[in-house]
């Protein structure tokens, strides 16, 4: 403890100094408020315009929305909408990776898929659809269970070997805590 | 662990926010100032514990507040410096029945709150029957009055 200062007849720690440096930085916080504000209404915290991502598999076919900032243990989707073309004999056939798949939760399906298939570094849905001429979608209700970057991809199964060009979509999430 | 890193946020968000809010911002001057605490303390709580509602996630968030206040108190004796940093330091904020125009429009403060205390503490009816007006570390404003 310093000892008070006398002021007139008042005994008191009064710092002049300090109080208007307080003042300007607290001037200073208030428009760091206001940015950080800003900022999440523009969505750089989670939802919000600056937070949806939409990434293009190079042949079309598949097309992922996501979003770029997440947060932790809060409900996050990812949508894939598919081409006509993409439709094969007996459904669709859609990997996500597993890098990816380890640090979300799964939370629903829609639809649910017909059925899904370990295959080393993927998981493969299939959902059966019919070849109608019209895009398709499926959303993906998912919950964060990693803080970070979490980096992720999807594609359509068995794409590379046919075209000779792989229907595969990189995508990366920032999570907040 | 994770309920001692979320206490741990939690306390050093709060005590930023706080601070930068100024001293008189969450004094309790009026009712709302009373809600808005008690709003944030809601949703200060869900950070806090998560979704864990074991008796250990709040006993281990209790210990952390406690423990960090006490530490930092411990510190605080030790060092002028973090003490004045972390509770601010009182400002006079009228001499002899004069405001100080510049500095209590710093803080935010007007004559009437002057008045506001002077009646509430002193049962005195005008500024010139002040000595001195201090803004005190906690947000209050104490009155000396004039003697005689």
């Amino acid at each position: 403890m310093t000892r008070p200062h006398r002021v007139g007849d008042l005994e008191i720690r009064q710092d002049l100094e300090f109080h208007r440096r307080e003042v300007r930085a607290e001037n200073v916080g208030w428009a760091v408020m206001l940015l950080i504000l800003l900022a999440a209404l523009l969505g750089l915290f989670g939802s919000g315009p600056l937070s949806k991502a939409t990434a293009q598999a190079a042949g079309g076919g598949l097309t992922v929305k996501y979003n770029r900032f997440a947060r932790y243990l809060a409900p996050a989707e990812l949508t894939l909408t598919f081409s006509p073309d993409s439709i094969q004999e007996g459904g669709l056939h859609v990997w996500l990776s597993r890098e990816f798949l380890q640090h979300v939760q799964i939370q629903q399906i829609t639809p649910e898929p017909d059925s899904v298939q370990l295959e080393g570094q993927r998981l493969t849905y299939t959902f059966k659809a019919l070849k109608t001429g019209q895009p398709q979608q499926v959303v993906f209700q998912l919950e964060m269970q990693a803080i970070g970057t979490l980096k992720g991809a999807a594609g359509l199964a068995g794409t590379s070997a046919q075209a000779g060009q792989a229907e595969e979509v990189q995508f990366s999430s920032f999570i907040y805590p | 662990m994770d309920a001692v890193l979320r206490s741990a946020a939690i306390y050093l968000f709060l005590l930023l926010i706080f601070r930068l809010s100024g001293k008189r911002t969450l004094a309790q001057i009026t009712t709302f100032d009373m809600i808005l605490l008690l709003i944030i303390s809601e949703v200060t709580q869900q950070a806090m514990i998560g979704d864990d509602f074991s008796v250990t996630q709040a006993l281990l968030a209790i210990t952390t507040l406690v423990g960090l206040d006490v530490g930092l108190s411990l510190w605080k004796q030790r060092s002028p410096k973090l003490e004045r940093l972390i509770d601010s330091v009182p400002v006079l904020i009228l001499e002899h029945g004069r405001p100080i125009p510049e500095r209590m429009k710093q803080l935010r403060i007007d004559e009437s709150d002057i008045l506001d205390a002077a009646r509430e503490l002193q049962g005195l009816e005008r500024l010139e029957q002040i000595k001195y007006a201090v803004l005190e570390r906690s947000g209050n404003i104490s009155i000396i009055p004039q003697e005689g």
